[in-house]
This record gives structure tokens, C-alpha cells and sequence, in this order.
């Protein structure tokens, strides 16, 4: 891989893995660290991933692990952090909804999937959001293919049931 | 767009049978469509998701950042470093050897000079005579020395001229019992 290819095909990568990161840490700056260090793992390993088909699965694989190791160093931060992220004032941060005319029904659909089961969340966000196939999310997540299916099924029905009880205003 | 089918296809949808494509399609349809009072807050949910998707807050800063990270782990400064290292330490070592040869063969080609030296002295007969000098103060004091050590030979001397005379005192004995006899 040469450094035209990481530029052009690696580095846009970064707001997709970012994202991904976000789900996880729920806190923007820790996502860009992570964000930075799978990138850098990227280019260090660049010679052993011209074999690897799928660099953006591969890449997203490498994000979780490391938003993982994060957690785990980061446990106690974290336990504190997690119910503030349901918080309104708090979703103002870190969504691009606040702006838009419908950013109370945006943050309130935020809110939902925010308030998913984590794994129901990570394949949400990997299957509507992200675009991967189900084979894809399998690898990304090491489910089976079945295990996949199944918590994308609850995460929209559970997304569908309560979206469905707002009012016209986004109000629950 | 028939809305029949965005019915169907959302309906697929909400049980997990849609395609990507599928999903996409339902994504550029709703997005395209933001006052549709009939499907509201199914529209709601696929701009939440097309913008999520949109979502992209590291810009090229960031992208600046990842470069120069790399440009920094790139420096082989390590690498030449050692090399260079490498150069030295062969040099230091051809260094020593040929310093090495060049010493002994200089000392090996200056060796009947030094045998040819005489010194402090210019003149062979007159170091001669000096040589000559020296050697006999150092006899002189030899003898002188040699007289003192004569002394203690005395004690030598008398320790066995007692021992040979008590031998032959007991010889005498000796005989004077045989002759008794």
C-alpha cells in the first residue's frame, strides 16, 4: 500500500470508524483517539492488509477491538458517563440534528437507539446507517449469522414500537 | 414512485427482509420527501439515518494529523543510525589492525639501530671504559661484601670440625672396647 492508496481509499474511512467508535465510547474525543490508532495500525501493518479483501470490515473490526481495550481501561469513567448520554441537553453535543426544524424528533429517534441493548445498537448502526451486509456485521461483531438477524429484528421492532407512540411533535 | 411499493418495501423492512438496496432506496425516497404526513415518522427514521450517515466531523485537520503521525513513524532515523554504527565500528577495528602492523613492523625494522646505540656516550672506546668502570665498582662492592659474608662461614666451619671430632672420638671408643676384649 502506498501512501497515495492509505490517502485515497484508508483515510475516508475515518468518520465511518468514528462513528462506530462513538457507539461504543459515547464520548467524541476518546472515538477520535481510537479513530487515530486504527489508522496508524493501518499504515504500520500495510504490507500483511494488501491480502486483506475487505479493508473496510477489517478496519471497523480493528475499531471495535480497540473501543473494547478502551472500555475496559476506561470502566469506571464510563459507568459515570453512560446514563448522561441519555440525557437531552447531552445529545445536543455530540448529534448534527440541533440545527434542522425536526432535531426534536432527530434527538428523540438519537435517544431510542442510544438506548438499545449494545449489541442491537452495533448493528443498527452497522446495517442502516453504515450500508455492511449481514455477512459483513458477522465478521465486524464476531456473531453468527443468525445471532446478527435476530438482534437487528429487536432493534426495529423496538424502534418502530416506540416511534410509533410519540406524538406528531416527537414527543413521547 | 409508486407508493404501493414503498408500503411493501417498508413492511420488509420492519421484518428484516429488505436488501441493501432495498434499504437504500427507502433511505433516497424519504430523504426527498420530508412533508409526507403519511409516513412521517418512518421518514423521520431514514433522515435520522441518511444524516447519521452524513455525519462526518473530522475534517482534513484530522486527516493532517494522520499524515504527519506517519510521516514520524516513516523516519528510518533508527535504521541509518545503525548503519552507521556498523561503518564505525569496522573502521574502529581496521583501524587498530593496521595500526596494529604498522607499529610492529616499524619496531622489527628499527631493531639493529638500538643495538648500535651507545647511549649517552658518542664514542665507542670511551663507553667502553665507562661500561669497563662501572662493572668494577660493582665487583668492588661485591668483594666487599663477600668479606662479611666469610664471617658467617667461620661458624660453618667450626659447626663441622666439632662434628668430625666427636665422630672420631667415638670411633676411639670403638676400638678400645675391641682391644679389651
Amino acid at each position: 500500500m502506498t501512501l497515495e492508496e492509505f490517502t485515497n481509499e484508508v483515510l475516508p474511512l475515518k468518520n465511518k470508524l468514528h462513528r462506530f467508535a462513538v457507539r461504543f465510547l459515547g464520548d467524541d474525543m476518546e472515538a477520535q483517539d481510537v479513530v487515530q490508532e486504527v489508522l496508524i495500525k493501518v499504515w504500520h501493518r500495510r504490507e500483511e492488509l494488501d491480502r486483506v479483501d475487505n479493508m473496510e470490515a477489517w478496519c471497523m473490526t480493528v475499531t471495535r477491538n480497540l473501543s473494547l481495550d478502551k472500555l475496559k481501561s476506561t470502566k469506571r469513567k464510563n459507568t459515570v458517563q453512560m446514563p448522561d448520554g441519555l440525557d437531552v441537553s447531552e445529545d445536543h453535543k455530540r448529534t448534527p440534528f440541533h440545527s434542522t426544524a425536526a432535531g426534536d424528533m432527530m434527538n428523540n429517534i438519537d435517544k431510542l437507539m442510544i438506548s438499545l441493548p449494545e449489541k442491537q445498537r452495533q448493528v443498527m448502526q452497522l446495517r442502516d446507517i453504515e450500508g455492511f451486509s449481514y455477512k459483513e456485521i458477522s465478521e465486524i461483531l464476531t456473531l453468527d449469522l443468525n445471532q446478527v438477524k435476530v438482534n437487528l429484528f429487536r432493534a426495529r421492532k423496538f424502534i418502530r414500537e416506540k416511534l410509533f407512540e410519540m406524538n406528531a411533535y416527537g414527543l413521547q | 414512485m409508486d407508493y404501493n411499493r414503498i408500503d411493501i418495501l417498508l413492511n420488509k423492512y420492519w421484518d428484516c427482509e429488505t436488501t441493501l438496496e432495498e434499504e437504500q432506496e427507502l433511505r433516497a425516497f424519504f430523504s426527498s420527501r420530508q412533508d409526507d404526513a403519511r409516513w412521517a415518522k418512518e421518514a423521520a427514521l431514514f433522515r435520522y439515518f441518511e444524516e447519521s450517515r452524513n455525519n462526518s466531523p473530522l475534517g482534513e485537520f484530522f486527516d493532517h494529523r494522520i499524515l504527519e503521525e506517519i510521516g514520524k513513524s516513516e523516519k528510518p532515523a533508527g535504521k541509518v543510525r545503525s548503519l552507521w554504527m556498523n561503518i564505525g565500528k569496522v573502521a574502529a577495528v581496521i583501524l587498530v589492525l593496521v595500526s596494529a602492523v604498522y607499529f610492529s613492523v616499524e619496531d622489527f625494522r628499527s631493531e639493529p639501530k638500538i643495538s648500535q646505540e651507545l647511549g649517552t656516550y658518542e664514542d665507542p672506546k670511551k663507553a667502553f671504559e665507562e661500561t669497563k668502570k662501572a662493572l668494577l665498582m660493582l665487583s668492588g662492592s661485591m668483594n666487599s661484601g663477600k668479606e662479611q659474608v666469610q664471617k658467617v662461614s667461620i661458624f660453618n666451619e667450626a659447626q663441622e670440625t666439632i662434628k668430625d671430632g666427636t665422630d672420631q672420638g667415638d670411633d676411639k671408643e670403638k676400638k678400645e672396647s675391641k682391644d679389651n676384649k
